[in-house]
């Protein structure tokens, strides 16, 4: 069974009297595991591509399917819970709870989750921490985001959007606002977390130097899936 | 998860303080003028309800179960009030309650007075010994003009207020011949008019009882004002002897002397009346009253004269003093049916159905208030959720990545609607207690009423706005109930936010 399944999805934005298709028809299958990179130039449909699979928008053709779930069935607070328990996204720029620190920030997710009873706090403890290791910012945990770079930033949003234990991990552009030396240890913690906990990562790029980490790479261009490889 | 979601909560408004701090602001003034504004009618209510329950009307009210109408303070319309038929056993029931703690009874109808102009001109007569009266009320009688009046001598007594009425519709300036005419009284009005106002220091009544009564002719013993609300009981009451009161309105048979004379009879009873109008058409002296009268007045007066006359002393309401401490509906309910249950002519009524354009009058005066209150309010909270709205739109980002992340729109909704409370609490609660301060220190401060009708507005002699414990309490529930609606549309606005809305800003 397939992770995601994203068939003939189209996508149009009205922009005044004129109508953008963002996506013209799109076809994708994701397996579990990958590390799938989306790559093209800026309005090819990267981040839109990304929307849908992340459930915070709807096709208005076709069919976005995250582990057999047709997201169309779905009511708002149905997406909102798949989004919690299944879904970890990283934003371009660093989208973090601004008056949480590094620790609260990355245990947010787990203190959202319903069945959160279930898991006791030493294991939230543990899995934070973990977390907060695995991304470099032991020394960090009670600062806030306003008091960190940029990279730190990202890490946090990564540590965050793994806190879950999610299987897929969206990231649409996590590096196109860091230095490349930044960029690159970013996804290599991704590559490294991928390959660990056999987490899903599908990012967006317009980066060729970050493509080397990626097993899969899809080429959009003008809304439309024009080469794998 | 709690104490997560209460740091948030709080490190938000930190993080937002400029508009926290103008949020609150307007939260603070909005309690502080609630609970003044509430302070200040909650005073005067009390304050009113104290000095007309303790100055003129008793808590309770026993009238006839013949007596249709309700009023017996304020209202001169409707039918004469009915005599108690039983007065004697009545008094023998209340006497023993142990709720009551006194009783006073009373006379009270109305009079039509004589006077030389057509205006038909009626006064609410009361029959009541004086000294039992000013002890029963604390409220304080001031003799301004004459001498009080004695029980045992015919006269009446009459209020100030009703003399400068009495002057302003009949031209007729009364005074006591005790003192004689004392100008320094006489309303600059009255007396610029002084060419056309007979001067009189005695009046001829009739009494409009359910016998219709009989013409009587009283001195004018003295002129009073109650030293507390002067405003209202001042311009409607007329104490006048019992004897007299009971002649008056036919409950006992009249002396001689107080009737008309018997030529003045005759050529009434003639229908030739021009003789008598003529004599004061060209006249250059002032006339006075007791010299010509209405002609359907007198006609009524004399038509009636021969009825059925009681030798004992009639009353028309007992007014009933409780103790303090006692519920005034409780005690209502119990009296009746006490005298249900003995079978006597007296049925119980509170001081506000006896006094109801009073209460309307109060009623109007709080309602007023209320109004005033209630723009600011309103204006206030308008603004409160303008804010609030402003500082939910600011925050489009930071809520819309919360929802991207698994936030549900409650969690949201619950997150705005804390804050706000949070602001109430602490801004709403800082002004509640500012405005009990600025009550107490008024009240404190004693400031005297200047004049009668700012005495009205503060229901007595001084301002006392009032804040009990309580009212800091039920004024904070009220405060923060109100927020809840100022902050249902901010919420709403924060529930509609949608994650893409959030992504499509950066």
């Amino acid at each position: 069974m397939p992770l995601i399944e994203v068939r003939n999805a189209k996508k149009d934005y009205p922009l005044g009297k004129t109508v953008v298709h963002a996506l013209r028809g799109v076809s994708l299958t994701v397996e579990k595991g990958e590390f799938l990179s989306i790559v093209g130039p800026s309005g090819s449909g990267k981040t839109t591509l990304l929307n849908l699979i992340g459930c915070i928008d709807h096709p208005t053709e076709g069919e976005v399917l995250i582990e057999s779930k047709n997201t169309a069935s779905l009511s708002d607070k149905e997406l909102t819970s798949l989004r919690l328990s299944s879904i970890g996204f990283i934003f371009q720029t660093f989208n973090l709870i601004p008056v949480l620190n590094v620790r609260e920030n990355i245990e947010f997710p787990l203190l959202l989750m319903k069945d959160r009873s279930q898991l006791p706090s030493a294991e939230i403890n543990t899995r934070v921490e973990k977390l907060i290791e695995a991304v470099g910012l032991k020394d960090f945990i009670t600062h806030k985001p306003a008091e960190l770079s940029g990279g730190q930033r990202q890490r946090v949003a990564i540590a965050r959007a793994l806190v879950t234990n999610p299987p897929l991990v969206l990231a649409d552009e996590p590096t196109a606002n860091l230095d490349s030396e930044t960029g690159e240890a970013i996804l290599a913690i991704m590559r490294q977390l991928n390959e660990q906990e056999h987490t899903t990562f599908i990012f967006s790029t317009h980066n060729p130097d970050v493509l080397k980490y990626a097993t899969r790479i899809v080429k959009l261009k003008d809304g439309l899936i024009v080469g794998e490889e | 998860m709690v104490k997560l979601f209460l740091s948030i909560c709080f490190r938000n408004l930190f993080r937002h303080r400029g508009k926290s701090i103008i949020v609150g602001s307007l939260i603070f003034i909005v309690a502080l003028v609630m609970t003044l504004g509430n302070a200040i009618i909650k005073g005067m209510n009390l304050g009113l309800e104290r000095n007309i329950v303790h100055g003129f009307t008793g808590n309770l009210i026993i009238i006839s179960t013949n007596q249709q109408e309700k009023e017996v303070f304020d209202s001169m319309t409707g039918r004469p009030m009915a005599a108690l038929q039983d007065y004697p056993k009545i008094e023998a029931v209340i006497s023993n309650q142990p709720f009551i703690e006194d009783y006073l009874p009373i006379g009270r109808n109305v009079a039509m007075v004589l006077s030389e102009t057509q205006l038909p001109l009626f006064w609410m007569i009361f029959s009541v010994d004086l000294d039992e009266y000013t002890s029963f009320f604390k409220n304080e009688i001031i003799t301004i003009e004459g001498e009080p009046l004695d029980k045992e001598k015919r006269g009446l007594f009459i209020g100030n207020l009703l003399r400068n009425q009495t002057a302003e519709t009949s031209d007729m300036w009364l005074y006591s011949s005790k003192s004689g005419i004392v100008s320094s009284n006489i309303p600059p009005k009255i007396l610029s008019n002084q060419e056309t106002i007979a001067f009189r220091s005695d009046v001829s009544l009739v009494g409009l009882g359910e016998e219709t009564g009989i013409d009587i002719r009283l001195p004018v013993v003295g002129v009073f004002r109650f030293a507390q609300l002067n405003a209202l009981f001042g311009g409607s009451m007329v104490f006048v002897d019992p004897l007299s009161y009971q002649e008056m309105f036919h409950y006992a048979q009249p002396k001689a002397e107080t009737l008309l004379p018997a030529q003045k009879k005759k050529i009434l009873e003639s229908d030739n009346l021009d003789a008598l109008f003529e004599q004061n058409l060209f006249a250059d002296t002032i006339p006075t009253s007791s010299e010509t009268y209405s002609e359907t007045t007198i006609k009524k007066a004399l038509k009636k004269s021969n009825t059925t006359i009681s030798s004992e002393r009639i009353y028309n309401a007992i007014l009933i003093k409780t103790r303090k401490g006692e519920n005034d509906a409780k005690t209502l309910a119990t009296l009746n049916h006490i005298l249900k249950q003995a079978n006597v002519d007296g049925k119980a009524i509170s001081w506000k159905e006896a006094t109801p354009q009073l209460a309307q009058f109060i009623g109007v005066i709080q309602g007023l208030f209320g109004v005033i209150i209630f723009f600011l309010f309103l204006v206030s909270l308008i603004m409160v959720m303008n804010t609030l709205s402003m500082s939910v739109v600011e925050r489009i980002s930071e809520l819309g990545m919360m929802r991207a992340i698994g936030t549900q729109k409650s969690f949201i909704g619950r997150m705005i609607y804390t804050e706000t409370l949070i602001l109430g609490v602490v801004f709403g609660g800082s002004g509640i207690i500012t405005g009990a301060l600025i009550s107490w220190i008024l009240s404190a401060l004693h400031i005297k009423a200047p004049n009668e009708m700012v005495q009205l507005i503060f229901g007595g002699d001084f301002f006392q706005p009032t804040v009990f414990a309580s009212d800091i309490l039920s004024n904070l529930l009220l405060l923060l109930i109100v927020l809840s609606f100022a902050a249902l549309y901010p919420i709403r606005l924060a529930k509609k936010i949608t994650p893409l809305e959030a992504i499509s800003q950066e």
